[in-house]
């Protein structure tokens, strides 16, 4: 190898799986000042000690990151000198064409699984390049056209998947969006259990126009590789036939995310045993197909992320054992639930840093909503919606946690409650933002004037016997929308107003049909307020 | 991690020489935080030597880092628009770019050029993309561009 010295003593990027031949340790002779060698091998310590042995001054020796698609456009130095004086004779080449396969292969994956294959045609350079990328992503709505019929044109979906599974690369990602009919669907399934295999990432969303709903048997989704997968539309998971007893049968899935008709939630999870993101969607409880008692449904311990969202027709009554929440890693949480849980079970949560809880209000929830907060209770956000509110209200004491990193609060009311947040005040010691909305139980511009000409209408504000702490150090915004101008909440508004000394910000969005001239009354009843922060700015609209 | 205010030196192909905040590479080039860590640079003497990278292209990636880390509390459209602006360069510049980035491991201009070449590539038709891509010579036979054209009507 006839190599310029004054190149070597530069930077060099090697590309060795293994060193046979000693090419390495040449290479590295040849070094007189400090290089930058990496190689890819698997004895990085071999190397390090020939390079003692050589003893030259500093050399690097770095594996190759995994990601992104590294290198080959400078297998050495020699190359790279090569490759810059072609460039400069013609600067017009196309550069981005000459880039290694694997670079290009990494570009095309980010796109369309259609127009990856369009590039096909660019160039002699680019005919086989899309055949190695090892995503597909295909959604098959250009394949409906009107000279071709549905069943052709599911045909022609499902004959390209089985062509790309027969054919050239091993998948890594798979997307499909399709609305293939009932017997496309058994294909599919099919299809996604063939290719399942080190696949590691699998978003599957269908359309179907009509309502039917279709059953995906586990045994296709069975894989020891899928880190990632989503479903999405009227699928149904049976399992059915299949003894599951303990079998972990997606032992690496970190993410899952269903938001599909039904399912079997409890023996899903069963068989993830690593996930740490979950985001599940229930749409319906029962199906024509099968109907059965959900007794109980345990999180994952390893869970960080959760988000549950029970979305049943309001009259499905569903009750439930037992929710189990041991999720002692948990960061973030977002919780829809309409059941009536028998029983929750929750524990400290103390890495958590967001939760947003919409818990709608029933019988049993009055003694466990509480319970759930004071787990929560290190969060730096939280947002209660107004039906987790009204599931605090009825609870004769409330025992209100110490939030002591509570940075931003977000109440919604459906009527607002002066009381209930001052004393939540006084547990949020570094409280930073507050927003507040309030919805108005009887929306609607009706009431609106009913309550405004009513000047008697009870008012709940009663002045507290100490500041909260957060007003007076921490609290600089305050957002206020629906904003009607009760008497409770001007109270409440001139309050921390006047108490408020680091306050920067106060913005109050009145209700949308409120007219102008009362937001000009609202704006001068606000405004007279001596304010206790002089940076203060008061914003109405 | 150095000390904010310390200082590293730089040296492109045309042996110019760039001192550059080290926190500001540090944290955006895998190499160079590996060559601070294990202590395979001296302070005194030593100039990080980058002989693939043209001044040119070393003083944009610099650029790109210092804006970045000063920057990253940023709104993420401000961020986006900046990187556009930065990015508003021709596929040769993009070329040098993306092997310095390459070379010095800056996963974050990586990802941001590879979304650039994608999106050269993207919702375009073929004439375009060669266009774009300055591909003068396809390299096919008459007869297969024909082919093509005649198999695929859409693509171009």
């Amino acid at each position: 190898m006839d190599v310029p010295r004054r190149r070597l003593e530069g930077a060099i990027q090697m590309l060795y799986d293994d060193d046979v031949d000693g090419t390495a340790e040449w290479v590295l002779k040849q070094c007189r000042h400090h290089v930058l060698c990496r190689f890819r091998s698997s004895s990085s310590l071999q190397l390090r000690n020939q390079i003692d042995d050589v003893g030259i001054g500093r050399v690097m020796i770095r594996g190759f990151p995994p990601k992104p698609v590294f290198c080959a456009a400078t297998s050495s130095a020699v190359k790279m000198g090569k490759r810059r004086k072609q460039r400069k004779a013609a600067v017009d080449r196309d550069v981005i064409s000459s880039l290694p396969d694997e670079i290009l292969c990494h570009i095309l994956s980010f796109l369309p699984t259609r127009t990856s294959m369009a590039t096909s045609v660019l160039s002699r350079r680019w005919r086989y390049l899309w055949e190695k990328v090892q995503v597909l992503d295909l959604n098959d709505d250009f394949l409906y056209t009107h000279d071709r019929s549905d069943e052709e044109a599911e045909e022609c979906f499902i004959n390209f998947l089985e062509k790309v599974v027969s054919g050239f690369n091993p998948l890594r990602k798979v997307r499909l969006s399709c609305r293939a009919d009932d017997y496309g669907y058994r294909r599919l399934f099919e299809w996604i259990g063939s290719v399942s295999e080190g696949v590691r990432e699998l978003y599957f969303s269908t359309r179907t126009t009509n309502r039917m709903t279709y059953t995906l048997h586990f045994e296709y989704i069975y894989s020891t590789s899928l880190v990632s997968l989503v479903l999405d539309g009227n699928i149904n998971i049976i399992f059915d036939d299949v003894n599951l007893d303990g079998k972990l049968f997606l032992p690496s899935l970190k993410n899952l995310e269903l938001h599909i008709d039904y399912l079997n939630l409890d023996v899903f999870l069963s068989g993830c045993p690593a996930l740490e993101t979950l985001r599940v969607t229930l749409i319906k409880f029962t199906t024509r197909e099968a109907d059965f008692d959900l007794e109980a449904i345990h999180m994952p311990r390893t869970l960080k992320s959760l988000t549950f969202e029970e979305r049943y027709h309001y009259s499905e009554v569903v009750t439930l054992k037992r929710l189990q929440l041991d999720t002692p890693s948990l960061e973030y949480l977002h919780l829809e639930l309409r059941c009536d849980y028998k029983r929750i079970l929750v524990c400290d949560y103390t890495n958590i840093k967001k939760a947003c809880l919409d818990i709608w209000p029933k019988r049993r929830n009055v003694a466990w909503v509480p319970k759930l907060l004071g787990a929560l209770c290190k969060t730096k956000f939280l947002w209660l919606k107004v039906s987790t509110i009204q599931c605090l209200l009825p609870a004769p004491v409330l025992d209100i946690p110490d939030f002591c990193n509570l940075i931003q609060l977000q109440l919604d009311f459906e009527d607002f409650k002066a009381k209930l947040l001052i004393d939540l005040l006084h547990h949020c010691p570094k409280l930073q933002a507050l927003k507040i909305y309030v919805l108005g139980s009887l929306d609607g511009e009706d009431y609106f004037y009913l309550s405004y000409l009513n000047p008697h209408k009870r008012n709940g504000w009663r002045q507290p016997s100490s500041v909260p702490n957060c007003i007076v150090s921490h609290l600089n915004t305050v957002e206020y929308r629906g904003y009607q101008n009760t008497p409770e909440e001007h109270e409440f508004t001139a309050y921390i107003l006047q108490r408020g000394l680091v306050l920067k910000t106060m913005r109050i969005h009145a209700k949308y049909y409120c007219p102008h001239y009362l937001k000009w009354e609202i704006s001068q009843a606000l405004s007279e307020i001596q304010r206790g922060s002089n940076m203060c700015r008061l914003e109405i609209d | 991690m150095g000390s904010p205010l310390k200082k590293i030196m730089l040296c492109s192909s045309e042996k110019e020489i760039f001192s550059v905040e080290e926190q500001v590479m540090v944290q955006h080039s895998v190499i160079i935080n590996n060559m601070i860590e294990d202590g395979s640079y001296n302070y005194e003497e030593s100039k990080i030597p980058l002989d693939c990278v043209d001044s040119k292209t070393l003083k944009k990636v610099i650029d790109y880092c210092t804006y970045h880390t000063h920057h990253h509390n940023d709104n993420q459209e401000d961020l986006e628009a900046w990187d556009a602006q930065f990015l508003n360069v021709d596929s040769n510049g993009l070329y040098d770019l993306l092997m310095a980035a390459n070379y010095l491991e800056i996963r974050n201009l990586l990802d941001l050029i590879y979304r650039t070449i994608k999106n050269m590539i993207k919702g375009k038709k073929i004439d375009e993309i060669r266009r774009i891509l300055n591909i003068k010579d396809h390299g096919f036979t008459p007869e297969e561009e024909e082919q093509n054209r005649k198999e695929y009507p859409h693509f171009y």
